[in-house]
């Protein structure tokens, strides 16, 4: 039996004596990894002068929020779920062609924001369902998957996990899109969120007088169908359906490019933050009142008449 | 000689693990990056936090929203040869720099407050000062550019400054 535990003892001592070597080494690899640089200059004398032979790219990114993010700045405590503004999940098999799918799969996708936002179990599934649905009529059901579904069933009573579940669900399609090379798809999706969302904020406001905190909300979108626009039309694509995309949505864009933008100015200071452990931090503001977009009251009008027209037309498959 | 053929294979396999650099996927960088060491606990990612290649010489524009009255936390991060990472932040509407890490000594974390919301030019290079000639001149790395947020404590109830 000694001797037994001798032999075991020296073939387990040589099949670690690797172990042990890989181990030293990626805990080694590690270290290099797992942390964040020192910015310490070793030599940068021709470093300089080689960068500048090198080849260079100007890339530039125009990003926007996911619906959820779009929808989360409304403070839901102060407006009722209104469920006859969501598009009825049964409809979802009467789009037939490429454009109406993905188009519509983002109004979807924005239904299932608001619904979980407002912690509505059954909606969200009913939603979650459908999205993963025509996801995958559009081939596009890795970004979707069971996996999520059921996780928003077993997390069903738990409000900030449906809408990181929904914000997932949107950011894995993007991600998707964007790995695959089908960008074209993305402008379709962010197209029909974009519409659905502001669909949504439109219809929060019975009263434009008194409505102060969501004006300035559906104001600053301003920001968001600039980037969208920009990023659409910088794809270089000829695909038709991007082009006619970008048309359906041009109204909506004038009437934003036709509101008054304010000076932009801001307010730039460091925070009182005791907490060393947290980065440096800054915070902005406006600079004065004019520094933000704001709505005339028949800017809003024609806002919200043009944003019903269109959100219609895709969920009436009239586009 | 079973030992020193796996400790062979090992270094092998630790020597190819550098041209990762010139061939990964960099889509999910600020993910898996050294931005994940910035997670904090009671924030959430932005959808807008974004991953790319870049070399040396490039530089990077991101066009990004900021809701008002939330609180984010930006973090850069990139291949260990490419650091240190240079990022000004500039208001997309009067172009006007808003910050530079390079007062900053390049840092890579930056806490900020947005009371309105705001739509800033993030421009990034990196500046590889830590790679030799020929690492500069074949790498290319990713970008890792995180974003996350949570709403303020309080709302406060002063929106212009």
């Amino acid at each position: 039996m000694l001797i037994a535990n001798k032999h075991l003892m020296k073939t387990l001592r040589n099949s670690y004596i690797p172990v042990v070597v890989l181990i030293a080494m990626m805990l080694a690899a590690a270290c290099q990894s797992g942390q964040k640089k020192s910015s310490t200059l070793i030599e940068d004398v021709d470093k300089e002068a080689l960068i500048e032979d090198m080849e260079a790219f100007h890339q530039v990114y125009h990003l926007y929020p996911s619906p959820a993010e779009m929808l989360s700045v409304i403070d839901m405590a102060d407006v009722a779920y209104d469920g006859s503004l969501l598009n009825p999940t049964e409809k979802a098999d009467q789009y037939l062609d490429s454009k109406s799918k993905s188009t519509i799969l983002g109004v979807y996708m924005a239904d299932l924001a608001y619904a979980a936002l407002f912690g509505r179990h059954e909606e969200t599934l009913d939603l979650l369902e459908t999205v993963k649905s025509l996801s995958e009529e559009i081939n596009i059901n890795e970004a979707v998957d069971e996996s999520m579904i059921q996780k928003a069933r077993d997390n069903v009573e738990f409000l900030d996990s449906l809408y990181n579940i929904s914000n997932d669900a949107f950011m894995n399609i993007l991600s998707f899109c964007d790995r695959n090379d089908r960008m074209n798809t993305v402008v379709m999706i962010s197209a029909g969120a974009l519409t659905e969302s502001l669909f949504f904020a439109v219809n929060m406001i019975d009263d434009y007088r008194t409505a102060d905190y969501l004006l300035q909300h559906l104001a600053d979108q301003k920001y968001t169908i600039d980037n969208f626009m920009m990023f659409a039309g910088g794809l270089e694509s000829d695909d038709p359906m991007v082009e006619s995309t970008i048309s359906d949505l041009n109204m909506i864009k004038d009437i934003y490019d036709g509101i008054k933008a304010g000076t932009g100015g801001v307010t730039i200071k460091a925070a009182n933050d005791s907490d060393s452990k947290q980065p440096k931090k800054l915070v902005i503001g406006g600079a004065d009142s004019a520094s933000q977009p704001s709505l005339t009251e028949e800017e809003f009008a024609a806002l919200k008449e043009a944003v019903i027209e269109l959100r219609n037309n895709i969920v009436n498959g009239n586009l | 000689m079973k030992l020193i053929r796996n400790i062979q294979v090992l270094a092998v396999l630790f020597l190819i693990i550098p041209g990762q650099l010139k061939s990964q996927d960099c889509e999910n960088h600020h993910l898996e990056g050294d931005c994940r060491f910035d997670l904090q606990r009671g924030y959430k990612s932005y959808s807008q936090s974004h991953s790319a290649k870049m070399s040396p010489k490039d530089t990077i524009e991101m066009n990004v929203i900021f809701y008002g009255q939330k609180d984010y936390i930006l973090s850069f991060c990139t291949h260990r040869k490419l650091y240190p990472i240079h990022f000004t932040l500039i208001d997309q509407q009067t172009k006007e720099v808003l910050y530079d890490n390079m007062e900053d000594d390049f840092l890579e974390s930056l806490g900020l407050g947005f009371d309105v919301t705001k739509s800033l030019i993030i421009k990034v290079s990196v500046m590889a000062r830590r790679s030799t000639d020929e690492e500069i001149e074949e790498n290319i790395g990713c970008l890792g550019f995180l974003v996350q947020y949570k709403n303020y404590e309080k709302k406060k109830v002063n929106l212009q400054l």
